[in-house]
């Protein structure tokens, strides 16, 4: 009898054999296949479900946060309070399209750390905080709206900088598009269609290139690939001109709170080593005339100065561009424009155009400082 | 006489108590891991677990200690690991089912240690005693009123509260086990000459006949129409225990062929079996949802990739059956393949183990009883776990000790029982 027995042994472990190489086909070889099935409930669910931070303006206001998913108890949504005005800095965190802007660079920080590492265990397990943390960024509400709303359907950027810190205190580019639309029940749509859009609404023009790649887990923005025909690349070198050449590395992450507001870190300015393209701003800031801008009805200090003119941007029509710094003497702000050819107002209009969306900002500004501020 | 202290190969008994109280550690850890998954710290469900296992297998120890002490060590320890993954499983799925599940670890734990005592007397004996009448009354009443039932009310499901039937159909298999080791010792010869050298009115042919149609008919009609998984099983089971008992591969080619048969007319006796046959062909373009249960388990198992998603962290309440027959796809998405290699690897030591009391024991009705309970727990498990993946049609067929059930903890205590036992006495 154990001969039998002894081989019924046999084809169950090749049964088992069979198992397993199964097992490895569906979990290691097609594994990645069918994460990406549309098909699967869980491509929707594995990160939109989740709580993630708040992400907060330098004053305060809510720009992101995660609501509970009225659908789906225990699940959460996430929520861009401001929609377009925001949509290339805060970017959006999408469990389709992944992650842009602070939500993918500070993704880390912005999820609740469940992963259960084996460090995170023993945190949790030592009184650690496990809850998303918030960030705060360096960008004002105000100037922010005023930045988007001067722009409107423009095909262009604004930048605002704090030349001493390099804070950057307003960032847009235009067209837009709303990040709601790509969480919410119809985002695959939505999706083709501004990947589809001759405008590029997708783009952040105030940088060249993608803010998320560029930005630091330090919440600096990396220089060598400033394009200095960016609007970024404007304001930071002329920042840098207007410092006597200390041009500071520009950043747009100012802190980091825990779920009890407490501060757990924030971005100290630091100068950048390179200053490629320092010295034809330089030659430009020199040639800067003063700016009539609309807070000089108010009885402040005006002083500003500014310039403009147009560049070639590739092949197309050239690209008007502009800045501006206020007050001429210990700036606190410097605001770059660019705004391109082929959008209403671009080519030879540009250069107006953006010239007035640069005195909107800098008029915003002034009119957000208490008066008497600025003179020391 | 060699006593099991005797043995230098075996792992002892105290060690056997470590190791269980360790796969209850398993659990605790596992529990934590789940409610820190939710942003809880919670000492007592962590707790709990620990109790359960280590006193469910601790009782069962305690009784091979004291009725069946030469009893081989491997069984209950590996055991023990296997019910620990299964219990995180089902308490990171459903909290109040996990509660009721550890309840029938300790109800089972207990049954089977009574099972122990109670044989510890007279000894399994050689045929089983008189007792095959009782056991095939009892398989009867239990399977006979389910013809025609296809699914739906069936009396001796007994629900004590919303999501909780209980269903022997477990017990069943076990009992049918027992009964086809029962019938294949008494007739062995019968059965080794396939009928051939008995006139058709011979005595012994006749009790064969109606003792085998007794058996197979009853329970198979019934479960066929509304269980094929546990009709696949008995009708494998009785096919495999035959060509062990007689070496004739005319009963495995029979098996085969009846498993063809089931694929291609199954369909037509029953509409469920049509879907699932259907979405064994193809998954991918069968309407989804928990009908579909091997593309959303398919799913799952992807999800875990190499090491899984980390226990809580995962999705596995999209997949359906997941405290039972897709438990497997469950443990694969929160510990990923390593998991599921690792469970599939217990199995097997746990089969082997069994197949090798089989091996050694000295009555032919012990070496059915032993290796028909080891082919019931791989065979049921390897019948899963196929269609898990899709290499066989989805059936109903739960993992022993991994999945939730009264019926099927029970026995896979009892089946470790029966196997401690039957060690216990090929060494006496």
């Amino acid at each position: 009898m154990n001969g039998p027995i002894r081989r019924v042994v046999l084809v169950l472990g090749v049964v088992f054999l069979v198992l397993v190489v199964d097992l490895t086909y569906w979990q290691a070889i097609a594994a990645d296949r069918l994460r990406q099935n549309p098909r699967n409930p869980r491509v929707e669910l594995t990160r939109s479900g989740q709580e993630r931070g708040e992400i907060l303006s330098a004053d305060a206001v809510v720009l992101a946060r995660s609501v509970p998913d009225p659908l789906d108890p225990g699940a959460y949504r996430r929520e861009y309070l401001y929609g377009s005005v925001y949509a290339h800095v805060v970017g959006f965190s999408s469990a389709l399209f992944g992650d842009r802007g602070v939500e993918a660079a500070h993704a880390s920080l912005l999820r609740s750390r469940r992963d259960l590492t084996t460090s995170g265990i023993l945190n949790a397990l030592l009184g650690d905080d496990l809850r998303p943390r918030s960030i705060q960024l360096t960008l004002y509400h105000e100037l922010q709206a005023a930045a988007a709303r001067a722009l409107g359907d423009r095909r262009g950027a604004v930048v605002a900088l704090d030349p001493a810190t390099g804070r950057v205190l307003a960032m847009a580019s235009a067209p837009s598009f709303n990040p709601n639309s790509l969480v919410g029940t119809n985002a695959a749509v939505v999706w083709d269609a501004l990947t589809e859009s001759t405008g590029g609404p997708l783009d952040n023009r105030a940088i060249a290139g993608s803010l998320s790649k560029l930005l630091t887990s330090e919440g600096t923005i990396t220089l060598d690939e400033m394009d200095p025909l960016s609007a970024l690349g404007i304001a930071t070198r002329v920042a840098g001109a207007g410092q006597d050449g200390l041009m500071m590395r520009p950043y747009i992450t100012a802190g980091v709170f825990d779920a009890d507001s407490n501060q757990v870190s924030q971005t100290d300015p630091e100068p950048m080593a390179d200053t490629f393209g320092y010295e034809a701003a330089l030659s430009l800031y020199g040639e800067s005339r003063p700016l009539v801008v609309g807070g000089a009805s108010q009885g402040r200090p005006v002083q500003a100065v500014g310039s403009s003119g147009v560049a070639e941007a590739g092949a197309g029509e050239p690209a008007g561009w502009f800045f501006g710094v206020w007050p001429a003497t210990r700036p606190t702000i410097v605001v770059a424009v660019v705004v391109y050819p082929d959008g209403p107002g671009g080519g030879g209009s540009g250069r107006a155009a953006a010239a007035s969306v640069g005195r909107a900002v800098l008029a915003t500004w002034i009119g957000m400082i208490p008066t008497g501020a600025s003179d020391e | 006489m060699v006593r099991a202290s005797g043995r230098p190969d075996s792992m002892s008994r105290s060690a056997e108590l470590v190791f269980v109280c360790g796969s209850g550690g398993l659990a605790a850890f596992g529990v934590l891991l789940v409610n820190l998954a939710r942003e809880e710290i919670r000492a007592m469900p962590a707790l709990a677990a620990f109790l359960v296992l280590s006193v469910a297998f601790g009782l069962l120890l305690v009784a091979i200690r004291a009725w069946a002490p030469d009893a081989t060590p491997l069984l209950i320890p590996t055991a023990s690991v296997l019910a620990a993954v299964g219990f995180i499983t089902i308490y990171r799925l459903d909290e109040n089912l996990a509660s009721l599940h550890g309840w029938w670890l300790l109800l089972s734990a207990t049954m089977s240690g009574l099972w122990l005592y109670a044989v510890s007397e007279k000894g399994l004996g050689q045929r089983g005693g008189g007792w095959w009448p009782l056991l095939a009354l009892a398989a009867g009443l239990v399977v006979v009123p389910s013809l025609g039932a296809d699914g739906g009310t069936i009396w001796w499901a007994w629900s004590p509260g919303p999501a909780v039937v209980l269903n022997p159909g477990e017990i069943v298999k076990l009992v049918v086990v027992v009964l086809f080791a029962i019938l294949l010792s008494e007739r062995q010869a019968f059965f080794a000459a396939g009928g051939r050298y008995t006139a058709p009115l011979h005595p012994a042919r006749v009790t064969t006949t109606w003792q085998s149609l007794l058996l197979l008919g009853l329970v198979l009609i019934g479960l066929a129409i509304r269980d094929s998984g546990t009709a696949m099983i008995v009708v494998g089971m009785f096919c495999v225990m035959a060509y062990m008992a007689t070496n004739r591969s005319a009963y495995l080619v029979g098996g085969l062929g009846a498993g063809v048969i089931w694929l291609v007319a199954g369909p037509w006796l029953s509409e469920g079996l049509q879907t699932r046959i259907a979405v064994w062909t193809d998954p991918w373009t069968q309407p989804e949802g928990p009908g579909n249960r091997l593309a959303e388990g398919l799913f799952g198992l992807a999800a875990g990739s190499l090491s899984g998603t980390g226990f809580g962290l995962g999705e596995p309440d999209l997949i359906p059956e997941a405290t039972t027959s897709l438990a497997l796809a469950a443990v694969g998405e929160e510990l990923g393949l390593a998991g599921t290699v690792v469970v599939l690897a217990a199995y097997a030591l746990m089969v082997v183990t069994g197949f090798g009391i089989a091996l050694r024991a000295g009555e032919v009705f012990h070496k059915l009883l032993a290796g028909g309970l080891s082919l019931l727990l791989g065979g049921q498990t390897a019948l899963s776990v196929a269609g898990a993946v899709g290499l066989l049609p989805g059936t109903a067929a739960p993992i022993p000790f991994l999945s939730y059930g009264l019926s099927l903890t029970m026995a896979g205590f009892l089946i470790l029982a029966v196997l401690a036992r039957v060690s216990h006495e090929e060494r006496v």
